[in-house]
Order: C-alpha cells, then structure tokens, then sequence
C-alpha cells in the first residue's frame, strides 16, 4: 500500500509540474478576423497627457501612442510579459487590462510575479531574458530595484517599460523608460477636491473648525509623497489648522481602522475631519472606522484607485467615502504597451519615445500620468472612457 | 513498504527484490530521493521550454539564484541539527546589509564596513542564543521577536531611503562571473562569484559536520540532548556557537544581497525568511534536530531553486507556482513520514 502511495506521490508531483502550463491564450487562427488598432481607437486622447510629444508617423499617428497609426494584425503575435515585484489588487487590474488589450492588439501575455522579495525579481529578471521568449516587458519595481534592473536590461537588448514608478538611478535619472502618475499632485488633487466640495455636504458650517488626517504607510516613499502633497495643500487653504499623519505599520485595511479610530477619539474637540487615504485598502479602513464610530456626517473622506471604490459603489453604496484620485489601470497598462510597441517595432529607443518629456540627466523616456477624481456620479463614465480610448469594449 | 505485506521476501522474483529495494533506497535515502526529484524537474521542464530550461546559461542562472539562499539555509541549517531554529536570518541578513551601506556612505572603508557589519550579524546570533539559553524562551519566539527588532533598526537606519552601494567590489562580487570562456562556437556564461563562494562554504560546513569533532557534537546536542550533557559536551555553549554561525551567514547573505541590488532596501530578505529552513527540511533536516546534512539542504536548495527557475521559464503565473510550491514542500514532508516509518520499522 505504501509502495503504491509513494508511486502516487511521484506521479502527482509529475502531473502537477506538467499541469503549470502557461495559461496565455492559444493562438486559434482568427487573428485576420480581429479588428485592427485603427479601427477601434478613438479619435480623441482621453487621459493622456496635453503635452502629448510630436514624434509623428507619416499616416499622421504618433509613434508611443494609442494614436500610433500601426496595424498590430499585420505582424506577428508578440509576447509581452508584465513582471510584478508585488503582486496587489492593482497588478491584477493591470493584468485583467493586458488580457483585454491583447485580443485587441496581437500579442500573447504571461504575467510573473516577484512576491515582494527584490532577489527573486532581479533572478527573475534574468531568467525570462535568459529564456530569450519575450519581445517586451512591463515591470513594476521602485528605486531600489531600477539601477539593477536597468543594467541587465541592457545586457540583453529587450526593450521593457516600467509602470507606477519611476524607475530611476540613484541620482533621479530615469534608466527604463517609465509610465508613472505625479504623486505629490495626487496628494494635492484629492485635497482640492475636498476642499472645494466640503460645503456641497456640510453646508454653512464653521471652516476653522476642520481638520485633516492623512493616512500614509510612509515606508512606501510614493504613498509618501502622496501625504506631503495633501499635508502642503491643506495647510495652504486652512492655515493653522490641525494636521495628523495616520502613517500604518503596513498598507492594510486593519492598520487603518485601528489608526484612525485612535486619532479621532484621541480628538474630541475636532467637529469635522478630511480623510485623505494614500491607497484605497487604507480608505476602506478609514471608512469603516468612520462608521463603526458613527460620525459619517462629520467626515469626508477620499483616497487614490480604481480598484474598491467603484465596487461599493456598484453594490450600492453610500458613506463618507465620496471620491477617489483615479488613475484605471487601463491607462497604466495602455500607455506602456504603447511605448514598448513602438520600441519592439524599432520606431523608438528608450531615449526617444515620448521626446517631450524627455528631462535633462536621464537615459531613459518618462511619462507622468495626470488624472481627476471621479466620484458616484462619474465613475462608470470615467473608467469606461479609457477602456474605449484603449479600443476595448467595457 | 512492509515486507509482511508482501509475503515473504524470498518468494519474491529477483527483478522485484530489485525494483523493492530501489524503492526503499529512494524512502530511506532523502537527498536520494531529492536527487531523483531533481531530474524529473529537469526532465519535465526541459521538454515542456523546448530546451531552454537546460541551456548552459540558465543552468548557470539557476546557481546564481542559489547564491543568497545558500548562506541563509547553511547557518539554519546548522541550527536545525542542533534542534533549534531561527526565524531572524531574514531580518539579520537585511539589517546587516543595511548596515554595510550606511558605513560605507559614512565614509568606512571596505574590510572594516565588511567586519563591523558581520559582528551585528554576529551580535544579533548572541542575542538570540542569550534569550534562549538564558531565559529559555522557545527558539521560535525568541527569534520572532529579534526578527522585529533587526527589522525596526533597518527602518531606523534607512529612515525610508534606499541607500546605494557604489564601492566597485562589491559591485564586482554581486555580479562577476568566475571561470567565463568561450573556446569556437562554445560559450560558457561562467559562475557567479557570490555562488561560488557560498557553495564553497557549505562543503566547508559539510565536511566540518562529518569529520570534526564540533559536527559529531552538533548532531549529538540535537539527536539526543541528554546524552550530550551525560558525555560531557555543553549545550549553551554549542547553541552559543551555532547561533552566532548563523547569524554570520545571514550577516553574509545580506551583504551578498546588497552587492547584487548595488543598493540596500528595507525589504531585503524579508521575503526570504522560511527558504533556508524550507530548503533544508526538503534535503532531510528534521525539525526535531539530529539528521540530515549539508549535501541534503544544498539538493533541497536546488529542488527549490530548479522548481522555481523552471516555472517562471515555462511562464507559469503566480498563482500556479504557489500552488505548485505548496506541493512540494507537502510531497518531501511525506516522504518524511514514510521515511521515519521505514526507520522506525528497521529498528524494531
């Protein structure tokens, strides 16, 4: 009986190896029947920045771009890999996006993860250009990661783009072209809008008597920036008012409930509270603090994502959390496609793609996304807006 | 396994006596069975990447990967013998390379940045050797708790930057390949210099474990504490021993770590906390102390690392390689169990 339990083992772990097959999708020949980047693209450039670079196409699309005037049917099937360092709810987002966009666009996509340890992502890194299959890489990885990175990219050729970050050396010049979001101006933006709106929830009331809590896991240097852009913000419009860092031990739900609780009963004589939340897993927790301590009147709170907010609201419903800094992931998951088309095709290099913004001291392209808040009554809109600027159906 | 279940062993044909015994080779033998283990790996990734997985480079790949994991699981490795276990070599490794940056940048040359961060390393082992020695707190927690407070000195220390590494060396020792040569068409990518110098130390603490007198003494403290107080071999001052070994390699790993990023992070080898036990109890290591060895953790470790490269070769997606890692680590514990069964049925 054991003999044949041991056999089985063997067999299991045989079978188990076999069964890790990659799960990209398989190519069933109806490629020709696809519609082409032309066909589904907008008019418009919904979400991109204004600064939009002149690097034109003889057809008159811009080389980078959504606009870029490429018919993606007419080559053949690329293989993009989107390598994580930490795979999060956003990293999923992007990975739902890619799937999306490669039934749009011609291309095969593997998703890695480096599961938050930086050796794993730099052995990673090595072995998927080792095993020489990707035309293009999209990774996400921060400072510390992105001098390392950039010279293995290098030593191999393959062209790669970094979302969320800017992937830059340890002077501040980008080394991999980079698709990153202003983080100070996130901080700023969803300050603004509390700021501008409050009255539209409390009405008449005594300004001096708000204060702000942010709350920031300040070990991420970019959630970071995101409380110092709303910190200088609300000390900028109500001077001299009370300002409380909520910074977490991690980026939990949990970590926020118990941050926040603790500052507002800490806080009694504070009528009215702005919540900025650096990530939306800290706004759910700030959220759900508000309510446990049943003060959802006195409170606004906002935060940064795509990824939660719009599900409450898709279940109906409605709280203290009434808008959110939001960057969809198509947006993140469009732009550096695009790039890494352009360099994959041979029409750009790290150094000339997005020539506009292109700074001083740096190796490598940037493109700093700029977004707006969305609220109940836009969120659908907005988020749908890129998918079709992308030339995916929502 | 039993042999009463079979019926007599001398009814039975030669060519199953034969095919018995190999079975009961693998069950009995560990790294065996691991080495067995290891090829299928191989086997079934090879033809499923097309030969890309056993292309000299990714072979070379594969002992590159190792190189961090090596130290770490060699010093827990040793701890594991003697019956204990640390779960701060992660937070030590990456406080100790922390520590390395912020000297250098302070301006410390080399050796002494290199010295003084291998005696936190080495303090920390004392720390945890004191806590359990002296205040007989379970090695499991005292570790945890040193763990969190190597932790919140590299916060401390770092003070939410990442510090770079710029001394050529290091930089050299976190990516030169020894031995790199190309003879016509034939391109060997050469072995990394880290690996190297981590698979030398673990044959060193090999052989140390089989032909010294410290080694009888480790698996003696682990296998059967009493009888090594009654023949006259001090077990706090063993653990001592061992634990400061340990916290020197995570103390090492960390700066390997460091010189491969050229930069130190908070993150370091958090990640990393449980690879050097998982890998050691895949070569034989048991959890209670006494067996295994370090040619078992160093086929553990490539079992590990051959699994890993394999997947993400293949394009496996997350999800898949953890479920897939769960596996294995549950397909070499039952081994265990048919293994201790198998002795226990030797000695009876």
């Amino acid at each position: 009986m054991k003999k044949i339990l041991a056999i089985l083992l063997v067999l299991a772990m045989v079978f188990s190896l076999v069964a890790c097959a990659n799960n990209g999708p398989a190519d069933d020949g109806s490629t020709n029947e696809q519609p082409t980047a032309n066909e589904t693209q907008p008019t418009d450039n919904n979400g991109q920045d204004e600064t939009t670079p002149p690097a034109t196409t003889p057809g008159g699309g811009t080389i980078g771009f959504v606009t870029d005037d490429v018919d993606h049917w007419a080559r053949e099937e690329l293989h993009i890999i989107y390598f994580n360092f930490n795979p999060t709810g956003i990293t999923g987002q992007i990975t739902l996006a890619l799937e999306q966009l490669s039934e749009v666009y011609n291309f095969r996509l593997t998703q890695q993860t480096a599961n938050n340890d930086s050796d794993a992502f730099i052995n990673g890194l090595q072995t998927i250009l080792i095993a020489g299959d990707a035309d293009g890489l999209i990774v996400d990885i921060t400072e510390e990661l992105a001098t390392r990175s950039a010279d293995i990219l290098r030593e191999f050729g393959i062209p790669a783009v970094c979302i969320f970050n800017a992937a830059v050396d340890f002077d501040g010049n980008m080394v991999i072209p980079s698709v990153n979001s202003d983080q100070f101006g996130n901080g700023v933006t969803q300050l603004t809008y509390l700021a501008d709106h409050y009255r539209d929830f409390w009405g008449d009331m005594d300004s001096s008597e708000i204060a702000l809590i942010v709350v920031d896991h300040s070990l991420n240097l970019n959630l970071h920036e995101r409380y110092r852009g709303a910190r200088a913000t609300f000390e900028d419009r109500f001077p001299g008012q009370p300002v409380f860092h909520g910074d977490t031990l991690a980026t939990s739900s949990e970590d926020a409930f118990s941050t926040v609780t603790s500052l507002i009963t800490a806080n009694p004589q504070i009528q009215y509270w702005f919540i900025v939340a650096t990530l939306e897993d800290l706004g759910l927790g700030a959220t759900r603090a508000v309510e446990a301590l049943g003060i959802e009147d006195r409170v606004l709170i906002t935060s940064s994502g795509t990824s939660i907010l719009p599900v409450q609201w898709d279940e109906g419903w409605e709280g203290p959390w009434i808008a959110n800094y939001a960057v969809p992931a198509f947006l993140f998951a469009g732009t550096a496609l695009f790039g890494l088309f352009a360099m994959i095709d041979g029409r750009a290099t790290m150094e000339t793609l997005w020539p506009d913004t292109f700074l001083p001291g740096d190796r490598a392209a940037r493109f700093t996304l700029s977004a707006h808040m969305m609220t109940r009554e836009t969120y659908q809109d907005h988020i749908a807006g890129f998918m079709r600027a992308f030339g995916v159906e929502p | 396994m039993s042999d009463q279940s079979q019926g007599s062993p001398g009814t039975l044909q030669p060519e199953a006596k034969q095919r018995q015994s190999f079975l009961v080779l693998l069950i009995r033998k560990r790294t065996l069975m691991m080495l067995f283990l290891f090829v299928i790996i191989i086997a079934v990734f090879a033809i499923r990447t097309d030969g890309r997985m056993i292309d000299m480079r990714n072979i070379m790949q594969i002992l590159n990967m190792m190189a961090v994991s090596t130290f770490l699981t060699q010093g827990v490795a040793l701890l594991m013998i003697s019956g204990k276990l640390d779960l701060s070599t992660g937070a030590n490794g990456t406080l100790c390379g922390m520590f390395l940056a912020y000297v250098l940048r302070a301006g410390v040359p080399l050796i002494p940045a290199i010295l003084m961060a291998l005696a936190v390393g080495a303090l920390v082992g004392v720390v945890n050797a004191a806590l359990v020695n002296e205040l007989n707190m379970a090695p499991f927690i005292a570790t945890l708790a040193t763990s969190l407070i190597a932790t919140g000195f590299v916060i401390l220390i770092a003070q939410n930057r990442i510090i770079p590494i710029r001394h050529p060396v290091l930089i050299d020792y976190g990516s030169y390949m020894l031995f790199r040569f190309n003879v016509g068409e034939f391109s060997f990518p050469g072995v990394p210099v880290s690996a190297f110098l981590a698979f030398c130390f673990m044959a060193i603490i090999g052989v140390l474990l089989h032909k010294t007198k410290f080694g009888r003494q480790t698996y003696l403290v682990g296998g059967n504490p009493q009888a090594a107080m009654l023949s006259g071999i001090n077990p706090k001052k063993m653990s001592y021993i061992l634990f400061i070994i340990c916290g020197l390699f995570s103390s090492i790993a960390g700066i390997t770590l460091v010189s491969r990023l050229q930069s130190a992070n908070m993150q370091g080898l958090v990640a990393q906390r449980f690879q050097g036990i998982t890998a050691a109890v895949l070569g034989g290591i048991s959890l209670g102390g006494g067996t295994g060895g370090m040619a078992g953790a160093f086929v553990g470790l490539l079992v590990l690392n051959t699994f890993s490269n394999g997947m993400t070769v293949q394009g496996t997606g997350p999800g898949w390689q953890h479920i897939a890692s769960g596996g294995l680590l549950i397909f070499a514990l039952t081994l265990e169990y048919f293994q201790r069964r198998q002795n226990e049925k030797i000695v009876a």
